[in-house]
């Protein structure tokens, strides 16, 4: 009994005991050999390591290795005399060092590398880069060509394979030779002198690319002369004066980009600024405004911002009204202001600006009023509830011409 | 007689029975308890996006930037950076998962293909990959005109990476390689469009040598203590950080007769990749602290950090190079200690991967911080032949029995004669009440305990570094759980106690100045 009882107990404390570690055994790897013995290979083709080991192994692996990652892979053939490791075509077809370490539960028996050249022969891709777009005319700015060539199956070619680049501008195709180097050849193409547009091909191993171009743009502009012209030099503020540049062109002769923004800046007689602006059509910019309304000398500047300026130009408008007359009614209340007449009595156009000062007796500003021309005219009413009654200095102007009265408002209708 | 007997036995059976299945279904509710708290967390569900320096920061030093193309920007070179390492990244994770996800975002049309086939082979095979790099040092090539080329080589790339078949590591590896990358701005990201290993250069720079002999003397000569402050054990840094209160510390340690102190570092407390500059500025200041103290100060790094697995290394490695390079020029720093106890993470996260950890670790500290030995705070004598070749000393805890010690010491000492060894921790707690039945030291065997391993300390010259000044009133439950038979002898391990008053223990800890 006594015996069951200490079995039990035994059993129970055998249950509790702690899992011995494991203590790591002299493990005894087996001898094994590389029988083939590649140290280089071409891209694409095919690859098997062969090994020959003194003893069966059950648990042997092949690992490996490229700069794209590595793989672990069980043998194809696993006889003691004779284990076969194909490697496969992802890794057959990347050129550059492959390399393989022989496995067995994790510990390496055996490691090596191949390299993999590039197999050019079998076909040339061509990946090519152009850029920028567009350059401008001159001596300074190009545009890059940049070749980078594979082989059949994407790896980059060997440094100094020759390249062919052959660039083309207006009658002229030149050609020459440069070379690969960190995957790529490259060559600048200059911008020329006169705008266009240069086409460039590349070739390599008798592979050629696709065409690329560049344009080619003119230059920033330089100096350019204007002239003003008008249908008549009254100042009506009805008839448009037009403002145009000469072909504006850049310093090697090519006529500015269609489109390009000119300012034409008007100074006049008070040093007020005006302006308007055009764009070019083949090199020559237009632009319009109105005539002032009132006799006015303007000079005239046009400006392609922070590249070019024109000479000064000079127009001189006439005053076109000599003269109007006022008339007054309703207790002085209503004024009538025209017939504004131009140049040839015929009616001036709608909209002439006319203004109205108010002054009292003292000479101190009451309040103003404004108001435009329609079929000539113009009229101006004065309630009850915007001026009181009383005597007043009234000031009107239009056309740069200013007429005083004083005036009794509701008192005498008679001047 | 005999049915008496058997009636006994039929009684202890059934009740022992009863018990364990009482055990078994509290077990297994609390299984399923565990089990139903696991699992992703909530916010999961938002797919935030994680910013990468939080993932993956590898060491990324652009050597060259001169060539024939066009001056290369800030700007642009960030961007390349950023991506070229996002490529990484995607690539290694798309190895672990065998997954293809984000592979197209940072690799061209032809260059995706080709890590398809791999992972599709992986996939077939059941193999899966940790793996991570470290290091990377760029010159750059050519950048052409128009800015959307980029070919540049990348030196010395120091890979690691572990290879599972199904759930079993198969083997770890450690590589370094050169490589020539050509990247491509296709629509706003650049793309990897070749990428050819190339021969690494030989090393044209003389190392820098190594000056740790000063050290070395001064780690020999060590009677030190392991500190925390009285009201802030494990949290030395934290919101109680008090520079009077270490001061006033560091005068009873000095008036103790000692010379040096370890103090801890918490990873995350310090801010992970990205460490906390306040942070860093208490550490100076401790260190000023203990330099007008006359203390030499041995720092362990990485404290409450028990993951090492390959995806953060090179976040650990971020929070290191920082304190490194931080305070590697300070007068009081005595050495490194890479990592409290991380024998007992073998169990949870493998022998091999905590070592690699470790290796790597001491690896970088040596190269950013010459002047300052490296070493690993061991559990266990027995535990410190591991790396023993790559720590500058060996340092090891004891809190077995004083009998026990000089045999084990001795043991370690033929196994790995040539270096200094450090009894880094030691003590007993003097807390002898219910949790632990009355069985413990009270703080007379504490005073027992210290005189008679003092006595075999003096006699074989180990320097050593004793657990430690306080009893603490508070232990946070990350150092030993909260059940409080577990937890409840921590807080009394110091030579003084809560109030600051001394224990008879302190008599035994004080030098005199013939030692």
């Amino acid at each position: 009994m006594r015996i069951r009882i200490v079995f039990i107990l035994s059993l129970i404390l055998i249950g509790c005991s702690d899992k011995q570690e494991e203590q790591p055994s002299k493990v005894v790897y087996p001898k094994v050999d590389l029988v083939s013995n590649i140290t280089n290979s071409i891209a694409g083709e095919a690859i098997s390591l062969t090994f020959k080991a003194d003893t069966d192994i059950n648990n042997i692996k092949l690992q490996i290795k490229n700069a794209f990652g590595s793989v672990l892979l069980s043998p194809d053939v696993s006889k003691k005399e004779d284990i076969v490791f194909q490697i496969p075509k992802n890794y057959t077809r990347v050129a550059g060092p492959c390399r393989w370490k022989l496995l067995v539960d994790g510990h390496t028996l055996q490691k090596g590398t191949f390299d993999i050249a590039t197999n050019a022969p079998k076909a040339t891709y061509i990946e090519s880069y152009f850029g920028p777009r567009s350059v401008t005319a001159g001596n300074n700015d190009f545009s890059m060509l940049t070749i980078a060539p594979t082989d059949a199956y994407d790896n980059p070619l060997d440094d100094g394979t020759p390249v062919t680049v052959k660039y083309q501008f207006q009658d002229n195709i030149d050609e020459l030779q440069i070379e690969t180097e960190s995957f790529f050849a490259f060559y600048n193409v200059r911008s020329t002198l006169k705008s266009g547009r240069i086409l460039v091909t590349a070739e390599c191993n008798g592979t050629s690319s696709k065409e690329l171009a560049t344009i080619v743009y003119p230059d920033n502009a330089v100096n350019f002369s204007i002239s003003s012209s008008s249908a008549h030099n009254y100042a009506d503020g009805n008839q448009i004066i037009t403002f145009k540049s000469d072909v504006i062109k850049d310093q090697y002769g090519n006529i500015v980009t269609n489109g390009t923004l000119v300012t034409f800046v008007i100074k006049n007689d008070q040093d007020a600024y005006l302006y308007t602006i055009g764009t070019t059509i083949n090199g020559v910019a237009e632009a319009k405004t109105l005539h002032p309304d009132k006799a006015a000398t303007w000079e005239i500047q046009a400006f392609v911002t922070g590249a070019a300026e024109s000479n000064t130009d000079n127009f001189t408008f006439k005053a076109a009204i000599k003269d109007y007359p006022v008339h007054f009614s309703k207790g002085n209340r209503n004024i009538d202001v025209g017939p504004f007449e131009s140049f040839m009595k015929q009616l001036i156009p709608d909209g002439l600006l006319l203004k109205l000062d108010i002054y009292d007796m003292n000479g101190a500003f009451v309040t103003s009023k404004k108001t435009t021309t329609k079929n000539g005219v113009c009229n101006i009413y004065l309630g009850e509830y915007f001026l009181a009654a009383g005597k007043y200095k009234l000031k009107i102007s239009a056309a740069g011409i200013t007429k005083e009265f004083i005036k009794d408002i509701d008192g005498d209708t008679v001047e | 007689m005999a049915i008496q007997l058997n009636k006994t036995l039929y009684r202890t059976v059934l009740i022992l029975t009863f018990l364990a299945i009482n055990g078994l279904i509290l077990y297994g509710i609390g299984a399923a308890w565990a089990f139903m708290n696991t699992g992703a967390d909530k916010t999961s569900m938002l797919h935030l996006e994680v910013p990468m320096e939080d993932v993956y920061k590898p060491n990324m030093d652009w050597v060259s930037l001169d060539n024939p193309g066009r001056p290369m920007e800030d700007q642009a070179l960030a961007e390349i950076t950023n991506d070229y390492m996002n490529a990484w990244h995607v690539r290694n994770i798309a190895y672990k998962k065998n997954d293809r996800y984000g592979i197209e975002d940072f690799y061209t049309d032809s260059a995706r293909a080709r890590l398809y086939d791999i992972i599709d082979i992986n996939k077939k095979n059941n193999h899966w990959y940790k793996r991570t790099t470290l290091n990377h040092n760029s010159a750059l090539d050519f950048y052409t005109a128009d800015g959307t080329m980029v070919v540049f080589k990348d030196y010395n790339v120091e890979e690691y990476q572990e290879i599972y078949e199904g759930e079993t590591l198969v083997m770890t590896e450690r590589d370094t390689t050169s490589y020539q990358v050509m990247m491509l701005l296709e629509d706003g990201f650049w793309r990897i469009r070749h990428l050819k290993e190339i021969p690494s250069p030989p090393d044209t720079l003389p190392e820098e040598p190594r000056n740790i002999n000063i050290q070395l003397k001064k780690v020999e000569q060590i009677k030190g203590i392991n500190y925390y402050p009285k009201d802030s054990p494990w949290d030395t840094f934290g919101k109680k950080f008090n520079d009077s209160i270490i001061k006033q510390d560091f005068k009873i340690i000095q008036d103790m007769g000692l010379n040096t102190i370890r103090i801890f570092i918490q990873y995350e407390d310090f801010g992970k990749n990205k460490v906390d500059q306040k942070k860093l500025n208490f550490l100076k200041t401790l260190l000023d602290s203990a330099e007008a103290y006359q203390l030499d100060v041995l720092i362990t790094l990485f404290d409450f950090y028990g993951d090492y697995d390959v995806s953060n290394w090179t976040l650990t490695h971020r929070h290191a190079q920082q304190i490194v390079n931080a305070v590697k020029d300070h007068p009081a720093l005595l050495g490194w200690d890479i990592k409290n106890e991380p024998d007992l993470d073998f169990g949870a996260r493998g022998r091999l991967r905590v070592l690699s950890w470790l290796e790597q670790m001491i690896a970088n500290i040596k190269k950013w911080d010459k002047n300052h030995p490296v070493t690993i705070g061991w559990s266990t004598p027995e535990a410190g032949i591991e790396l023993a070749n790559k720590v500058d000393f060996v340092s090891f805890h004891y809190y077995k029995d004083v009998e026990d010690f000089k045999t084990t010491y001795e043991t370690l000492s033929t196994a790995v004669p040539n270096k200094p060894k450090l009894l880094q921790e030691y003590g007993i707690s003097s807390y002898k009440g219910a949790w632990n039945f009355y069985r413990g030291a009270d703080q007379e065997g504490q005073k027992e305990y210290y005189s008679e391993i003092q006595q075999i300390l003096r006699e074989n010259k180990v320097p050593y570094m004793f657990w430690t000044l306080y009893d603490f009133e508070k232990v946070p439950s990350a150092v030993a759980g909260s059940l409080p038979w577990k937890t409840k002898k921590q807080h009394y391990f110091g030579c003084l106690d809560t109030l600051g008053n001394k224990k008879p223990s302190y008599s035994e800890l004080v030098v005199k100045k013939k030692e």
